[in-house]
């Protein structure tokens, strides 16, 4: 890639100073967004995703927390940037989409005006043209009658809508990557699929890039062009989202994958719970719940990232050279493509 | 099934009386849950599925009597109490919903709850030890050491330990708290579990886990379960039947695998559809249901599910495109809402390119209920674009008329009722009947 | 497990327990009842037995004459051992995590101290440290290492160096223009703003907490008539109130109690509503419904424990509030001059404050030290039992 990417996070580290000691919730994570793409971070709860995501534009709490490392937003890095100069930054050229619709919005005002004055806030308009360009945004965004639904407070608008006004909200400043940290977790299937849709409607509009949050694989299979798995803070395998399918590496990956019977998996879940952040493994961390742990895997801290095919990434010492990964059980791309089958037949 | 099913549940209904002004007056009523039935075998997992607000929590709660249902019979023929037989007068001696203190008091011990969220399942000020025994003293077991017994050894059943039970709620993580529920369902040795959603906040390796705890149990003591959830893919691991709920009513039940591989509903096909397959090289979308769910303090009439099926059926003399159709009918019901701003339409088309024609604001409208801009049948035509041109003259209630006389669907005239496709595999859809067969063919191409 | 057949969920046989059914009260519920019942007959035993001069516990040979105030002393410390204490033991982890959350807070824990310095010191006091008692003769004695001049001293119990009497150890803290020793009746004062705590905390609690869970699980116009009857009690002029009271029955330390927690409850009871109908709406409750239990049980042991414990915030809170109201009342001269407030004493000085200011100082600084203490403690309290910020760190 000649051209450096739209977002480029290096040695991401974000930590908390806590009562029973600093707990470190990020723990050195790279990743990197390009212009049109979808990235998935992926992993359970408790993984560090979304302190991740918020970390990026240092949406954490500091103190107690703090953020270290360096994000490269465009070139510039986000994380040395004076407070002002970053925050218009964020919401306008860097926008956030949370999980839940009920507590993102303000319930005290309509929400147009909260939309308008978002946009206030970012560009100087009159009080017209911002009405004119919040209606158009809700109208973009799929709320039917937008110009009456201007005038309607949160509480008058379903879930699905409301997370529809928030990425409207999002849209304001024709943001260039958009944040969504499990933007339809709260939400029904039917509503999921229309939220899925608009998102990526909007992506192939404005040609944003999303960094997108979720546990849901069956989400990161209809939106990602690449996913980065995360656990317990470090990042276990990264890749193009068919190579990762086709051909997870790591165990937990595998293990993740399993989760899901579509997929050919045992549906028999990951045993153990995530390390206590305060003090986690020595080795790798997925070691205490891994079938193949072996002692190289207990020390020496995360084994580096090592390349398995172009693009895709894994951290595991099974990769390492002069080590079968063969013994992590076989390259399950068999049964990748079996699911295929399987799944086509839902359709 | 020869059995006798462990919970017949018949034309179940339970409305909430909405109230208004300083009297308390009632104006009208929400049919959470409209007559609803259904059966569950010993041993048997009944899916129900829906989308949020239709009711499926609110039948959990009235079959338990959590709530006291409207109307309707709930029998129960667990505890022992199997083989009863009607009265002469045709009420059961089993139906939950007749009662006594004591009787009910019993039938508790039968039937048991697992609820969804594991933060607020347990009282923050209770050991979990003392949570899932206080059950068994509620039901007069006074020794505690028995109780304590009891309760280590089920601890140990769901996969925690006996030393958890002097911890408290707040040192589990979620799914281990989901354990310590299923334990407290458990400890009075039910036949009926009702789970509301037990995994849905959950992460998928935690689900799996739970789910195939759940499983296991349920082979190992002959548990009948009644498994709610929003989320069709758990439903698929779990059930060996299931319930499609919408806005009160069942709109299909059947067998797992056979409503799955052939969904004979239009809402169960669009729910199946948005399930996000797992699978990179599928394709975004499937159908996509329009609008949001009704309210149930005034359903539409007929078929509930007409002012968002993609299905809907055309009349006799009306043969368009069937997105056009769904179009033209959406399009309708908000002319007659008077929810259309002609206005600010107006506007945004000016926003493009000067000042708009009539005609450039008829194509926005258009587009915006997805209906093409020349209609293959010149009837359907015409009129439609009769009632544009009379919108935008400002006539919104001539539109409206215009549009309610020309464009009326069967489904909203009609209440389908139940057709059986195959043993257990009933819905309730009026393409099903036979008149509508040939529709039902045409749309499904 | 030693017993060969370990009893397990599914080997219950039901039917027999059902049938056997019999009263299980709680260790708490008998402690109570096995102090309650003594006092009342010694209660009764002391109004229709005893004539009014002869002290209760003269039978026993003490001089002890226990008053009306002095029963709901009792009787409050017995629910105060039983009900709070004694489940500190009963659930030793609990009380491990609420004091590693209440450590945290510094100031809390000196506060803690203090008031238990205070708690001991009205309790035990008054049977180490004899009844302040007039004497002119030493009235006026400064404090230990403070001196006064000689001419405002009748006679100096300690030394007289270059025309300033020196204070003795025998008057710590000096004493009044009466010749009361002042830290002697510091100590008594410290019984009364114990009993003026622990009995107006139980009556604003019982009826509070007993209107609160009624109006949220009764509903309809029960709830109606209850939150009208809040409201009433709420905008009641309690101060007008008293001076009737007083004027009409004369002002006891029993009357001020009264008549304060008796229009104090309605925030109390408002609050517990509030909080109850939250709570009868989590999975718990509906779980604990579904096992068959009453409401009365679900109410007892789940609702009104759990609204008790934010409320204790409210009503550490409330206490300061009587300390304070009882010794203004005093310094304006309108409560008993009989009681050996910390409020009487002040105002004792009040008119001595520019030549002998410990007798205001003194009691004054305990005073506003005790209500700062329950200050502080009350901030701990609610994040300690907060069990919403439980969750979050877990």
């Amino acid at each position: 890639m000649t051209s450096p990417p739209l977002l480029e996070v290096e040695g991401l580290t974000t930590t908390f100073d806590t009562d029973g000691g600093t707990l470190t919730a990020v723990d050195g994570v790279d990743f990197s967004v390009d212009e049109g793409e979808t990235v998935c971070i992926v992993g359970e709860s408790g993984s560090g995703k979304t302190v991740a995501t918020e970390s990026i534009t240092r949406l954490v709490r500091e103190p107690p927390g703090r953020v270290a490392g360096t994000v490269r937003f465009k070139g510039r890095d986000l994380l040395a940037m004076p407070d002002d100069e970053l925050r218009e930054i964020r919401g306008d050229e860097i926008a956030h989409v949370f999980q839940n619709p009920q507590e993102s919005m303000n319930h005290c005002y309509t929400v147009g005006w909260q939309i308008a004055e978002a946009l206030r806030v970012h560009r100087d308009v009159s009080d017209d043209e911002a009405r004119a360009r919040a209606t158009d945004l809700l109208d973009r965004v799929g709320i039917a009658n937008a110009s009456a639904r201007f005038d309607d407070y949160p509480h008058e608008l379903s879930g699905g809508q409301k997370q529809r006004a928030m990425i409207a909200m999002a849209l304001v400043g024709d943001p260039d990557l958009l944040i969504a940290d499990e933007p339809t977790t709260a939400l029904d299937v039917t509503v999921q699929a229309q939220i899925l849709k608009l998102l990526d409607e909007l992506q192939a509009e404005f040609g944003m890039g999303v960094l997108f949050v979720t546990h849901d694989l069956g989400v990161v299979a209809q939106i990602a062009d690449r996913i980065v798995v995360m656990y317990a803070g470090k990042v276990m395998e990264r890749g193009g989202v068919l190579d990762v399918f086709d051909h997870p590496a790591h165990p937990y990956t595998r293990r993740l994958l399993d989760c899901v019977p579509e997929l050919g998996g045992d549906g028999g879940g990951i045993p153990g719970t995530l390390p206590d952040p305060r003090d986690p493994p020595d080795g790798c961390r997925f070691a205490p719940r891994c079938a193949h742990a072996e002692p190289a895997c207990r020390t020496d801290g995360q084994p580096e990232e090592i390349d398995v095919r172009p693009g895709q990434r894994v951290s595991c010492v099974h990769y390492r050279d002069g080590r079968d990964p063969s013994v992590l059980g076989e390259d399950p791309a068999g049964a990748g493509s079996d699911s295929n089958e399987v799944t086509s037949g839902d359709d | 099934m020869t059995d006798e099913p462990v919970l017949s549940v018949r034309d179940l209904e339970k409305h909430y009386p909405i109230r208004k002004g300083i009297f308390n007056r009632q104006v009208g009523v929400a049919r959470a849950v409209d007559g609803i039935s259904f059966d569950i075998g010993p041993g048997e997992t009944l899916g129900l599925v829906g989308e949020s607000g239709c009711g499926k929590s609110t039948a959990a709660s009235s079959i338990v009597r959590l709530e006291e249902p409207t109307a309707g019979e709930v029998v129960f023929n667990g505890n022992g109490r199997g083989g009863a037989s009607r009265d002469p007068g045709g009420s059961h001696p089993n139906d939950v919903t007749r009662f006594s203190d004591a009787e009910l008091k019993e039938f508790r011990r039968g039937v048991q709850m697992i609820f969804q969220d594991p933060s607020s399942s347990f009282d923050p000020r209770m050991t979990v030890g003392g949570a899932v025994a206080e059950p068994l003293a509620v039901h007069g077991m006074s020794d505690r050491r028995r109780r304590r017994a009891i309760v280590e050894d089920l601890l140990e059943r769901v996969g925690l330990s006996a030393e958890d039970y002097d911890r408290y709620p707040h040192e589990f993580s979620g799914g281990q708290k989901q354990r310590i529920a299923l334990a407290r369902a458990l400890v009075l040795n039910p036949d009926l579990i009702i789970a509301d959603e037990p995994v849905s906040a959950l992460d998928v390796s935690i689900q799996a886990e739970i789910l195939s705890l759940v499983d296991d149990l349920q082979a190992e003591f002959g548990l009948s379960l009644l498994f709610i959830s929003h989320d069709m893919s758990v439903i698929r691991r779990i059930s060996d039947r299931v319930a499609v709920m919408y806005l009160g009513e069942i709109v299909e039940v059947g067998p797992t695998d056979g409503v799955f591989a052939d969904p004979r509903h239009p809402y169960t096909e669009a729910l199946l559809s948005s399930i996000p397959t797992p699978d990179p090289r599928s394709s975004l979308g499937g159908i996509e249901l329009t609008g949001t769910v009704p309210s149930p303090t005034d359903p539409p009439s007929g078929c509930r599910f007409h002012t968002r099926c993609h299905r809907v059926i055309q009349p006799d003399g009306i043969d368009v495109d069937q997105s056009d159709w769904r179009g033209i009918l959406n399009f309708r019901d908000r002319v007659a809402d008077g929810r259309i701003d002609v206005e600010s339409v107006r506007e945004n088309a000016a926003g493009a390119a000067g000042t708009p024609t009539d005609e450039d604001i008829g194509d926005r409208l258009r587009a915006e209920f997805d209906i093409a801009d020349e209609i293959n049948d010149p009837d359907v035509e015409s009129a439609l674009q009769e009632a544009i041109d009379r919108l935008l003259a400002g006539d919104e209630e001539g539109a409206a008329t215009l549009l309610s006389e020309r464009f009326t669907t069967p489904c909203a005239a009609t209440a389908p009722e139940r057709t059986v496709h195959a043993e257990g595999h009933e819905s309730s859809c009026l393409r099903h009947r036979s008149e509508h067969a040939v529709a039902a063919d045409h749309a499904d191409d | 497990m030693t017993t060969q057949e370990p009893d397990r969920f599914d080997r219950v046989d039901w039917d027999e327990i059902s049938r056997s059914r019999w009263f299980d009260p709680s260790i708490n519920g008998v402690g109570v009842l096995a102090t309650a019942i003594p006092l009342l007959l010694v209660a009764l035993y002391d109004w229709l037995v005893l004539d009014e001069r002869t002290p209760t516990l003269d039978p026993v040979g003490l001089g002890w004459d226990v008053g009306t105030v002095d029963y709901l002393f009792l009787f409050t410390l017995s629910l105060f051992a039983f009900y709070i204490v004694l489940p500190l033991f009963q659930h030793p982890r609990r009380t491990r995590y609420y004091w590693r959350e209440f450590r945290r807070n510094r100031p809390a824990v000196v506060s803690l101290g203090w008031l238990g310095v205070v708690f001991v010191g009205g309790i035990l006091g008054p049977f180490l440290v004899s009844a302040p008692e007039q004497s002119i003769l030493t009235g006026y004695q400064p404090p230990v290492f403070l001196s006064i001049d000689e001419s405002y001293v009748s006679t100096c119990v300690g030394d007289i160096v270059g025309g300033r009497c020196q204070g003795t150890w025998r008057h710590p803290l000096g004493t009044t223009a009466g010749g009361k020793d002042v830290f002697a009746g510091i100590v008594h004062g410290m019984t009364i703003s114990m009993q003026i705590g622990f009995i107006t905390t139980t009556i604003v609690a019982s009826i509070g907490i007993a209107v609160g869970t009624v109006s949220a699980y009764a509903g309809g116009w029960v709830d109606e008539v209850l939150m009208r009857f809040v409201d009433v009690v709420l905008s009641f002029p309690t101060l007008l109130m008293f001076l009737l009271v007083l004027y009409i029955y004369g002002a006891g330390l029993g009357m001020f109690i009264l008549v304060f927690s008796a229009f104090a409850w309605g925030g109390t009871a408002r609050y517990v509503r509030s909080k109850s109908l939250s709570i009868a709406e989590a999975e718990f409750i509906k779980a604990n419904r579904i096992s068959g239990a009453s409401t009365y049980r679900v109410v007892r042991r789940h609702v009104a424990p759990n609204a008790a414990s934010s409320i204790i915030t409210q009503l550490t809170l409330l206490i300061p509030g009587f300390l304070l109201a009882e010794a203004q009342l005093a310094f304006l001269g309108l409560g008993d001059s009989a009681i050996p407030s910390w409020g009487q004493l002040i105002s004792a000085g009040r008119s001595d404050l520019s030549f002998a200011p410990w007798i205001v100082l003194a009691p004054g600084m305990v005073l506003f030290l005790t209500i700062l203490a329950f200050n502080f403690l009350g901030d701990a309290l609610l994040d300690a039992l907060n069990p919403e910020a439980e969750a979050e760190n877990a």
